[in-house]
């Protein structure tokens, strides 16, 4: 059989305004504005000097990141922030994923109850809520407060419904009769469980670890309140930034975070082999 | 509440029990009767087919079957034990889903595998190597075995089990590449299911079913969505791998052919009740009711009266005919269906009447000839002009008479 050739025909493709494109601009303008231009900026700031950063001579230096690296309490606190998001995390996932499963098996009426239930804490302001907390455990267990255990419940309550709600979605989009025809082939509920409803919903699963763990790594009102003003490093660069002015430092702080935060998010990406195959 | 399964009691079946026995099943959803009065026996490897339109109640009736409906009346038998109450999973059966339901996380072999896999976790042949070493301590001991002793035993074990295990996993691979070439998928065992075609996803289905063995084989639609070169082939490939494997199938159509060509037995339902049950011969020349003739191929329906025995009026004339058993003058539906009456000269024909309408459907003509009672449509291979006046004649054999059905 003679192959067919296909030759594509060259032609110059001018731009168009096109009326997707068109809706594309505010999006644009956003990335723009608020997120290129500052990260560009924190980035000139954080390589500038204290006393440069006044006058407008710009400069290349690494001190700020420096003056971080060489001071161990600093990098320790670092540690330690993502520590503790981690165990948040983890907790988030072993209580999420079963009441997402919960969520998307029940029937369309319990359903709804339950997401309004979960999603009904974000309605009210986060900073009172943590306040709240803490008022409940000072009631409760006043030594708890400033340890790592009362960081962890603050997140974790904090950030919860982030991890429900990503896993739910895609739960409630698998196929029911997946699960028949796990059960008719012999797999007990378990089983079905963890050989395909779990590898099928690793997506959710990632963006609801995403949705709770950057959050939590850079809190600022948990420590505060519920760690009795102890510092992690969300405090740090607030501290940084506003208090001191010094935006070079603060910035300097915050890009190193955000560095290793890409690479955890890098790493945990590389766990999701199945989203690639597309889902149906 | 759990029951064993039934695999343990298979040799306490009684021979004279169908393996399959339907007792009055009825189900409600919200109110709303959709299956009511369902008896029917199914016997070992039969291929039995429910046929009926969409929302007749047949999907319901086979997944009361497979486990994932529970009757509201009623009890399903196997093997003259009751079935309900057992989870899907630890029943006899095998299902081929609608659309496959195949799982879109495992590539081809891995779909084929996974009741094999998920069975040998269950027996729990693949005690771990810690077990092992647990439960030999514990002899051990009680033997006074030195420590180096027990090591040489526990190694030998170890080879012993890991041996085992690599065999059952052999074995296991064996099987599927052995199901998966009778369905005619070598080749395709690290394929993603969903680039696979509608008929290998069918296939990578009745493959993953089949290899658990099942007593039963449940099949929904399984070839609604293909196309109908691909179905005609696959309905013989199916009816080939029952003969072969011996399961009894039980299969759910809509298409009457389907059912016709494949089955042994089609039962025959509408608005949640059987119509009919019989061979496929059976229920196409001898339907019991205006239903069963209409959806079995196409027909001529007629109102008539039964005068005697043998002989019956419609069109006001009298035919002779070779039904009985009706009472004097009863009112009945006739069938005649349109490739048993014969477009004849009008001298020669019972009735007569003028071509109306002519199409050709390849095999055949459709005719319609219009008398002075009704329309009849005919199937001839003559094609005759529009407009000519026909006589049209049928033998007494050809006159299907039912109980008028309302």
């Amino acid at each position: 059989m003679k192959p067919f050739v296909i030759s594509k025909p060259k032609i110059k493709t001018k731009r168009k305004w096109t009326f997707e494109g068109f809706l594309g601009v505010p999006y644009q303008a956003v990335i723009g504005f608020l997120i290129v231009i500052p990260i560009v900026l924190m980035l000139i700031y954080s390589f500038q000097s204290r006393a440069s950063s006044q006058t407008f001579t710009l400069i290349f230096t690494l001190d700020n990141y420096l003056r971080f690296i060489n001071e161990p309490i600093f990098v320790s606190l670092m540690a330690e922030s993502i520590g503790l998001a981690f165990v948040a995390t983890l907790i988030s996932l072993l209580i999420g994923y079963p009441l997402a499963y919960i969520i998307a098996r029940s029937n369309t009426k319990t359903k709804t109850l339950l997401i309004l239930l979960i999603t009904a804490p974000m309605w009210i302001n986060m900073l009172l809520r943590t306040k709240a907390l803490e008022q409940v455990i000072l009631m409760t267990a006043p030594e708890l407060i400033g340890t790592n255990v009362a960081i962890i419940i603050g997140m974790t309550y904090v950030y919860l419904p982030f991890m429900v709600l990503p896993i739910y979605t895609v739960l409630s989009k698998i196929d029911m009769s997946l699960y028949e025809s796990a059960s008719d082939l012999g797999a007990n509920k378990l089983q079905t469980l963890i050989k395909v409803i779990i590898p099928l919903s690793i997506s959710g699963v990632l963006s609801g670890i995403m949705m709770v763990f950057l959050p939590s790594a850079t809190t600022l009102v948990v420590p505060k309140y519920l760690g009795a003003g102890r510092f992690l490093i969300g405090n740090l660069i607030e501290n940084a930034m506003i208090a001191q002015g010094d935006f070079g430092y603060g910035s300097s702080i915050a890009l190193l975070m955000a560095g290793l935060i890409l690479i955890f998010l890098y790493l945990i990406k590389k766990v999701d082999k199945y989203t690639e195959g597309g889902d149906e | 509440m759990e029951k064993e399964p039934l695999n343990n009691v298979k040799n306490t079946q009684k021979l004279d029990e169908p393996l399959i026995k339907l007792i009055d099943l009825a189900k409600e959803f919200n109110g709303q009767v959709v299956l009511r009065g369902i008896d029917l026996e199914i016997e070992a490897n039969e291929f039995v087919t429910f046929l009926g339109p969409s929302g007749c109640g047949k999907t319901t009736t086979l997944r009361i079957i497979g486990g994932f409906v529970e009757p509201s009346q009623g009890d399903v038998l196997f093997q003259g034990q009751s079935i309900l109450g057992i989870p899907s999973h630890k029943r006899p059966t095998n299902t081929v889903f609608q659309r496959y339901a195949l799982f879109p996380h495992l590539d081809v072999y891995d779909n084929v595998a996974f009741g094999l896999r998920v069975k040998q976790e269950m027996l729990g042949r693949f005690t771990r190597i810690k077990d092992l070493k647990k439960s030999l301590k514990i002899e051990s001991n009680s033997n006074g075995l030195t420590k180096s002793e027990f090591k040489k035993l526990f190694q030998n074990h170890k080879q012993a089990y890991l041996a085992n295990v690599q065999k059952i996993k052999d074995d296991m691979d064996e099987k599927v590449r052995k199901y998966l070439k009778l369905v005619g998928l070598e080749g395709y065992e690290n394929r993603r299911v969903h680039k696979l075609s509608g008929g290998q996803q069918q296939r990578v289905a009745i493959a993953r079913a089949l290899i658990n063995e099942p007593k039963v084989l449940l099949l929904d639609e399984p070839l609604a969505a293909l196309d109908l070169k691909l179905r005609q082939e696959m309905q013989y490939e199916l009816k080939e791998i029952q003969r072969r494997s011996g399961i009894t199938f039980v299969f759910v159509t809509h298409d009457q052919e389907e059912a016709l060509t494949m089955s042994d037995k089609v039962v025959v339902m509408n608005h949640g009740e059987i119509q009919q049950v019989g061979t496929p011969v059976d229920i196409y020349n001898e339907p019991v009711n205006k239903f069963v003739a209409t959806f079995i191929g196409e027909s001529n329906i007629i109102e008539g009266v039964m005068k005697t025995d043998f002989l019956v009026h419609f069109d006001d004339q009298d035919f002779k005919c070779i039904d009985k058993g009706f009472a004097l003058n009863e009112e009945v539906d006739i069938v005649i269906r349109p490739e048993d009456i014969d477009i004849v000269e009008i001298k020669d024909g019972w009735i007569h009447g003028i071509v109306t309408d002519v199409v050709f459907k390849g095999v055949h003509y459709e005719i319609d000839v219009k008398t002075n009672a009704r329309t009849y449509t005919i199937h001839t291979t003559d094609v005759q002009p529009l407009g000519k006046e026909v006589g049209l004649s049928f033998l007494p054999e050809d006159i299907h008479v039912m109980e008028r059905s309302n």
